[in-house]
């Protein structure tokens, strides 16, 4: 039987992960420092950079500067409304093509072909497609990241234990209520996992397409930094991609603490791998 | 005064695969009166779990008919509730204990009834404490009387038990007998009871029914004359109770020559 764990050994392990990030800033910091070299700046000027062209404005303003609201607001809401669609879509279809085995054989193939066109190179026919506007990107960014929700929802929800299912039927619940409070419980751990992938999949899409033919966000700044030979701006862009990418496994972490550590009825081990990681 | 709670009649099933068609239960007939707790016993492989899922409409009979109440059983029908053998596939590890109770309810009866009734159930099976707790913090045994509270809060007018207590250990399973008799007698329900065990068929029923194997049909209906309530340790020296499940054995020794019925009537 797996226990909860303990509020202090909780705190111990946070704190040893921020130590090991804490000491790789460190190192960083030392090699850096001393070299010289406009290619390696170090992380203080970094942090420096990203505060003063961001978060140094009044107040008033919330400390966000004009460049915060070119730079980073464009990119945040393309990502976002470009993930809630592809989650929305990912799960749905998911789920249906879990409970409906008809749909799925029908269905199947044609997605796994989709499924195999990498992201970035529908750029060029999207841009013909569909243009140059935000509509573009969010599009570009929901069908890249819609894939791994997908096929992790279709395979969790093809995985609830029968148990579960017959339980719902013998109390004779409501197939909208067995849908909502047994199999996507019981599949939440599949669905996060494909939640996180789709995340990072987005990221990329999203920088992918701000490359081209935009007039703001970080992959513009980034372009822009670039080809005026700015150093330093072009690694703070880069990094405020990175930087958002521990953010992610908080989202799952409470779920798969309350569904996934208890031991799956099959015997088998409850974390799911996430699938279409590429 | 006794009144039929479910008939079945002539029931049959035969699964269809691609090796042919296999069946399973070919022409079973009974009754269970209300207020009996009649379990049924057979080798394994008998179709067991076959008849208890025709029973609770999770599977429709390729032949006959079951009568509930005086109502034809066509789906999952009203005033039933199920106990698996795997209670580790029944219970949801997402709810905590109270909730799985609860979850049958949803729904269907006010918010108040519902509280009433989980703490009654759990209460019933001596776990009102652990309300609060997720099923897999619990040892296995608590989890089976976590699934029967969960059965009793349904209120239901017949309780099938398919093989519950197979997946726990000898004391905690004379404990959930005695557990079982005791709820039995307070939520006043019809019981069949579906078990490997001929010892514990005959220490909990009022009737043992015995299958052949499959195709399998009834071979006999044997009445327990004991009384209840019945004690782990005098109801099984009883000279009835030895006599009786001494019968049973050589029914299902009969009806499975070879090691596996003998293995089934050794403990």
């Amino acid at each position: 039987m797996s226990s909860t764990v303990q509020p202090n050994e909780r705190m111990l392990r946070i704190a040893v992960g921020w130590c090991g990030a804490l000491l790789l800033l460190v190192a960083w910091q030392l090699a850096t420092a001393n070299s010289g070299s406009m290619f390696f700046p170090t992380p203080l000027e970094i942090f420096d950079d990203l505060r003063e062209r961001w978060f140094s404005d009044g107040l008033a303003g919330g400390f966000l500067t004009d460049a915060f609201f070119v730079d980073v607001t464009p990119s945040l809401r393309r990502l976002l409304i470009g993930l809630l669609v592809a989650w929305s879509v990912g799960i749905s279809l998911g789920v249906l093509l879990g409970r409906i085995p008809a749909v799925a054989h029908t269905v199947e193939p044609i997605l796994h072909f989709m499924r195999a066109l990498p992201g970035p190179v529908l750029l060029p026919l999207a841009l013909v497609l569909v243009g140059t506007g935000t509509t573009m990107r969010v599009s570009l960014i929901a069908f890249g990241a819609v894939w791994p929700v997908l096929f992790n929802t279709y395979s969790a929800v093809r995985r609830v234990p029968e148990g579960y299912l017959e339980t719902a039927r013998t109390a004779k619940v409501s197939r909208l209520r067995t849908l909502f409070q047994v199999i996507l419980p019981a599949a939440s751990t599949g669905i996060f996992a494909g939640i996180r992938v789709s995340t990072s999949l987005g990221i990329i899409l999203l920088i992918a397409s701000e490359l081209v033919a935009a007039s703001d966000g970080i992959g513009f700044g980034l372009t822009q930094a670039q080809r005026s030979f700015q150093l330093l701006p072009m690694v703070v862009h880069r990094r405020s991609v990175a930087a958002r990418l521990p953010v992610q496994p908080r989202l799952e972490r409470d779920r798969v603490r309350r569904s996934a550590l208890a031991p799956a009825p099959d015997g088998s081990p409850g974390l799911t791998t996430p699938k279409g990681c590429r | 005064m006794t009144t039929t709670l479910l008939e079945v009649d002539d029931l049959r099933h035969t699964y269809r695969t691609r090796q042919g068609d296999q069946t399973v239960l070919d022409g079973i007939n009974f009754d269970v009166q209300r207020g009996e707790f009649v379990s049924i016993v057979g080798p394994s492989g008998c179709g067991k779990t076959t008849l208890l899922r025709t029973l609770s409409g999770l599977l429709r009979p390729t032949g006959g008919t079951i009568t509930l109440s005086g109502n034809v059983i066509t789906g999952v029908p009203k005033g039933l509730a199920m106990v698996f053998q795997d209670y580790r596939a029944s219970l949801f590890p997402w709810r905590r204990v109270g909730a799985n109770v609860e979850f049958p309810l949803l729904g269907r009866v006010s918010k108040a009834e519902r509280r009433a009734r989980t703490l009654e159930s759990l209460s019933a099976v001596g776990l009102a404490d652990a309300a609060d707790k997720y099923a897999w913090q619990l040892s296995g045994g608590m989890q089976q009387r976590v699934a029967i509270a969960r059965a009793l809060a349904m209120r239901p007018e017949l309780l099938l038990m398919d093989e519950p207590f197979a997946s726990v250990d000898a004391q905690t399973r004379s404990d959930l007998e005695d557990l079982l008799l005791r709820v039995r007698e307070q939520f006043d329900m019809t019981i069949l009871f579906v078990t490997h065990d001929v010892d514990e068929s005959v220490y909990l029923s009022t009737r043992v029914l015995s299958l052949s194997k499959a195709p399998t049909v009834k071979t006999a209906d044997v009445p327990v004359p004991l009384t209840f309530p019945r004690d782990q340790i005098h109801t099984r020296e009883n000279p009835s109770f030895v006599e009786t499940r001494s019968e049973v054995a050589r029914l299902i020794r009969q009806a499975s020559p070879g090691g596996l019925a003998a293995a089934a009537g050794a403990h």
